[in-house]
């Protein structure tokens, strides 16, 4: 790992940048989300509901004496709900300048891909789910799914989230 | 020619209404004493099924009818016993599987009238596809092709499309998809195809959607994925049917987009929808349903 998340992939190609990705399941599928914008990962701790929250929050835990809220991923992905178990982590990411957590069937690795091996995903669909993916890649003999935390929530949403 | 085409159609599914029961069995010698039984009682229920649809359909086609074009009719109702023998599995199977077949078939039928339906009443000079008003991408597909081209004809709940070979991308079996979130229903998910993604598409609930229903979906079985030219998009089928050799003249092309922009003609022989891949690469690609106009182009 070096001290930036980026580094040049070849000396002749310097646009070709190596960007890690932590990765996670949900409904058995493989999501990977910008290294740069976790900050920790966490066993499941009793959340704590928010009376009057809005649907997608499920609640608020206590992170060494800061509220942090936790955003129910698989509700925002327009997943069926799971059971916590064992696997269940809570994955603290930085965006759009706030500080939450995002609840994951389980966490899985670091990988490093090329931006060249980065996919688009195909532009279709209306729901707003849609736009939390900014691309795919293929990595062994599976397909990982990249997040855009940043469009995890609209403007209004993240701004809602400062006032819970 | 056209009329002629018009009098075909109109002559199968008025003799699908009007025949009787133990009329067709010459041409079915090979076929197993099971896949008989399917396909007599398919051919019952399909009577009984579509008569109302078809007879709606066709309630205002030419009067002036000849004889049945019987080469036709044999030719579809054995696309039909080859959609029936494929979803049968042994013979212990064969009373869902009669129920099965029959919807399905009866469903590829009213899809299959639908599109020819659309076809025929669309056409007015089959052959001048200069016309103002044409599909550019239509145009595009007929320079691409010589005058005798190939075509791959393959199923899907019954219906059978064709593609022509210029613009077949290859033929993947459908393997593990990973499903993207928020993609409209269609979207089947990404298989991973020489290194790339494929999306690959749902080609029942994009062609038929009014028809996909949650039982039709649990019949529909998908094995392959007919890969669209160098895109990265794949329509799942059933059954590969056969690639056989058509002439331009054979095809009833299309010379408006109209509701169907996907849709570049009709192949009259075997009266089933060819496809303008064009069209339906720039549709998939922008999210759109299978009657949404693709937005002009600038000429």
């Amino acid at each position: 790992m070096t001290s930036s998340n980026s580094v040049a992939a070849a000396a002749g190609n310097n646009e070709d940048v190596v960007l890690q990705w932590v990765t996670f399941k949900l409904d058995n599928e493989t999501y990977g989300i910008n290294v740069m914008q976790v900050q920790e990962v966490l066993r499941y701790t009793e959340i704590a509901p928010v009376p009057g929250a809005p649907h997608y929050v499920l609640g608020i835990i206590n992170l060494r004496g800061n509220v942090v809220t936790v955003i129910d991923t698989r509700s925002r992905f327009g997943l069926a709900s799971a059971d916590v178990n064992d696997s269940t982590r809570i994955v603290i990411i930085e965006a759009e300048k706030q500080v939450i957590g995002i609840l994951v069937d389980s966490v899985a690795e670091v990988v490093y891909l090329r931006r060249s091996e980065i996919d688009n995903a195909p532009n279709v669909g209306t729901e707003e789910s849609a736009k939390f993916i900014q691309g795919v890649s293929n990595r062994d003999n599976e397909l990982l799914i990249l997040v855009d935390l940043d469009k995890l929530l609209s403007d209004e949403e993240w701004m809602e989230l400062t006032q819970i | 020619m056209s009329k002629l085409v018009d009098d075909a159609v109109c002559d199968y599914f008025s003799l699908l209404l009007s025949e009787p029961v133990n009329q067709q069995s010459a041409s079915k010698n090979s076929l197993t004493l099971a896949t008989l039984n399917i396909d007599e009682l398919t051919r019952k229920t399909d009577e009984k099924l579509t008569r109302q649809s078809l007879e709606e359909l066709f309630a205002n086609s030419a009067r002036n009818k000849q004889q049945p074009e019987y080469e036709v009719v044999q030719a579809i109702k054995s696309d039909i016993v080859v959609a029936s023998d494929s979803q049968i599995p042994s013979e212990a199977d064969v009373d869902t599987s009669q129920i099965n077949t029959s919807h399905s078939a009866s469903t590829s039928i009213n899809e299959q009238a639908m599109i020819v339906a659309e076809v025929t009443s669309e056409k007015q000079s089959h052959t001048s596809v200069s016309q103002e008003g044409d599909l550019v991408s239509t145009q595009t597909l007929l320079e691409r092709l010589d005058e005798e081209f190939q075509v791959l004809f393959f199923k899907v709940a019954g219906l059978t499309l064709a593609v022509p070979l210029v613009s077949l991308g290859g033929i993947i079996n459908l393997e593990k998809l990973t499903p993207l979130i928020g993609r409209p229903k269609w979207y089947m998910g990404a298989q991973q195809h020489r290194g790339s993604q494929l999306n690959v598409v749902d080609t029942c609930a994009w062609v038929m959607p009014e028809k996909y229903t949650n039982a039709l979906a649990e019949q529909v079985t998908y094995q392959y994925v007919v890969a669209l030219e160098n895109s990265q998009w794949g329509l799942s089928c059933e059954a590969l049917v056969d690639t056989i050799t058509v002439k331009k003249s054979e095809v009833n092309w299309r010379n408006h987009a109209g509701k169907r922009p996907w849709l570049a003609g009709v192949v009259k022989k075997q009266m089933c929808g060819i496809l303008n891949v064009d069209a339906l690469i720039q549709m998939l690609s922008a999210g759109l349903g299978y009657q949404d106009t693709i937005p002009e182009q600038p000429r």
